[in-house]
């Protein structure tokens, strides 16, 4: 249950996810327990909670704007999962894919007021290419931690996991999936709770998989500090994850401390 | 530690320089760390973390600290936000409008921006002149130096010292990667003075601790006159910015404990 400690360098990430042992499984108990505690929460909008609420365990004390730090991620990313599939050559024709598809959909009217892509098409041309550029900063960040990879995909979003009978969805980070890791880039440099972060990742991985296949590694990199955690798969740690949600739900006011 | 890393041609020997490269930056780690750690274990230990700016003692020493020249201040950030719009290839048709759109998107210090809005006519339109020459000049270098349309901006180092409340925090301006390795540029909009060589040997040690990778060079480039000095990374050039980095952290450590 220990969590590993790597420096960043050339080819460090993928030493971490090399396969090892047998991936374990969520029993149907874990996803039933945290109905049961969750299910009657009384939260007067949908709550999300994650590795974010757990590390923090308080609700983010500005309301959320868009801006280059923050929609870096979300356009970094799409174009990442275009630029792996193939349909994109290189790195710049696909971010300039993604924002054509964004200012697209805020075009015709599919995007709604505050998403990225409503936010994008306000911006003139420098306000964009700021973006833009921090987005292509993050991306290849991101690629230089395949370096040594021999395969790996980039998910177009984050899982999402909805608790039964509850208010509250679970969220997981994932940046880079490779056949049994999971890799989350995160900004900045991990704090002391980080590694009860990876647990609640690694427990949406688990929940959200078809069979309940838990990742055997999930690495947590923090370019910017030039470090990367390894978290070892177990179940033992999901449950652990699970106990960091529940107390994040009751420090947001989502569910009753225990009796 | 006096060698320099070159680029070698065949694989084998790019094997060779990649192993000497993670034996320096994993020893220049491993003194850092084991530095830092006696000078914490020899004082009382600070409440919370003790962040090092590695371009505030520069600061400190040679350049006007923020409060007291809000312009040159303001000249800075706004300057720096013109870097993606050049690299972008827009045209700068009225850089003063432009690097404040930029800016508002990077999400700049509230105090900066409140100092923005508190100029009165005479030292907005300065400011506005000011921006646009610098921008020119800006515009000019990139071009000069061969910087891609893909090069990372603002890169932040936020580098914890493992087991101390120390961490080394500094951004550089530009890095992109050149044919013999990674490259940066620091982007003033002072003269080049003889604090930018301590700039550039502290941004080559933030990205080594950073990436893992040893920069191929250190560079600065004024926007003030155009000049622009380039400085070949050494195992030398980490070896003094790390003696350096660790007296700062001992005075600053000396000052959290008085």
């Amino acid at each position: 249950m220990s969590v590993d400690l790597v420096y960043l360098e050339p080819g460090a990430v993928a030493s971490l996810v090399l396969p090892e042992g047998d991936p374990e499984i969520v029993p149907p108990t874990l996803p039933a327990a945290l109905a049961r505690r969750l299910g009657d929460s009384r939260a007067d909008r949908r709550q999300t909670l994650g590795a974010w609420s757990v590390e923090r365990r308080t609700a983010p004390a500005n309301p959320f704007s868009w801006s280059a730090a923050t929609a870096r991620r979300a356009l970094g990313r799409g174009a990442l999962g275009r630029l792996v599939s193939g349909e994109d050559a290189t790195l710049g024709a696909a971010l300039a894919h993604v924002l054509e598809h964004r200012l697209d959909r805020a075009a015709t009217g599919y995007a709604s007021v505050g998403s990225l892509g409503a936010w994008l098409a306000r911006l003139d041309a420098p306000g964009r290419a700021t973006v833009m550029s921090a987005a292509r900063a993050w991306a290849v960040s991101v690629l230089e931690l395949t370096h040594q990879m021999s395969s790996w995909s980039a998910p177009e979003a984050d899982a999402y996991y909805a608790i039964d009978r509850s208010r509250v969805t679970l969220r997981g980070r994932r940046d880079i999936v490779t056949a049994r890791s999971l890799i989350c880039v995160r900004a900045g440099r991990p704090s002391a709770s980080a590694g009860a972060g990876l647990r609640v990742d690694l427990l949406v991985a688990g929940l959200t998989h078809p069979a309940g296949v838990l990742p055997t590694q999930v690495v947590g990199v923090w370019p910017d500090a030039g470090l990367a955690l390894r978290l070892r798969g177990s179940l033992a740690d999901a449950r652990r994850g699970a106990r960091y949600v529940l107390a994040a739900a009751v420090a947001a006011g989502v569910a009753a401390a225990a009796a | 530690m006096s060698t320099r890393i070159d680029e070698p041609a065949t694989d084998t020997s790019r094997r060779e320089r990649r192993r000497a490269e993670s034996e320096l930056v994993g020893a220049v780690r491993a003194e850092l760390v084991a530095r830092v750690r006696h000078l914490v274990a020899a004082g009382p230990r600070p409440e919370g973390t003790v962040a090092i700016a590695l371009g505030a003692d520069v600061g400190a020493r040679g350049v006007v600290p923020i409060g007291t020249a809000p312009l040159a201040q303001l000249r800075g950030a706004l300057v720096a936000r013109l870097i993606p719009v050049v690299l972008a290839g827009i045209p700068l048709r009225d850089p003063f409008a432009q690097a404040v759109s930029a800016w508002r998107v990077a999400s700049p210090g509230p105090a900066l921006l409140a100092r923005l809005r508190a100029l009165d006519a005479e030292e907005r339109a300065r400011l506005r002149a000011d921006v646009a020459g610098h921008a020119r000049t800006l515009a000019r270098s990139l071009v000069e130096l061969g910087v891609p349309t893909g090069a990372r901006i603002s890169q932040r180092c936020v580098i914890p010292v493992v087991s101390t409340p120390v961490i080394l925090v500094d951004t550089l301006d530009l890095v992109w990667s050149g044919p013999i390795g990674p490259q940066l540029l620091d982007v003033t909009t002072s003269p080049l003075g003889p604090e930018a060589a301590t700039l550039r040997s502290r941004h080559a040690l933030a990205w080594t601790l950073r990436t893992g990778r040893v920069p191929h060079a250190s560079a600065s480039v004024s926007t003030a006159t155009g000049e622009h000095v380039a400085d070949d990374v050494r195992a030398s050039t980490l070896a003094g910015a790390l003696d350096a980095v660790v007296a700062q952290v001992a005075t600053q450590l000396a000052g959290a404990g008085a």
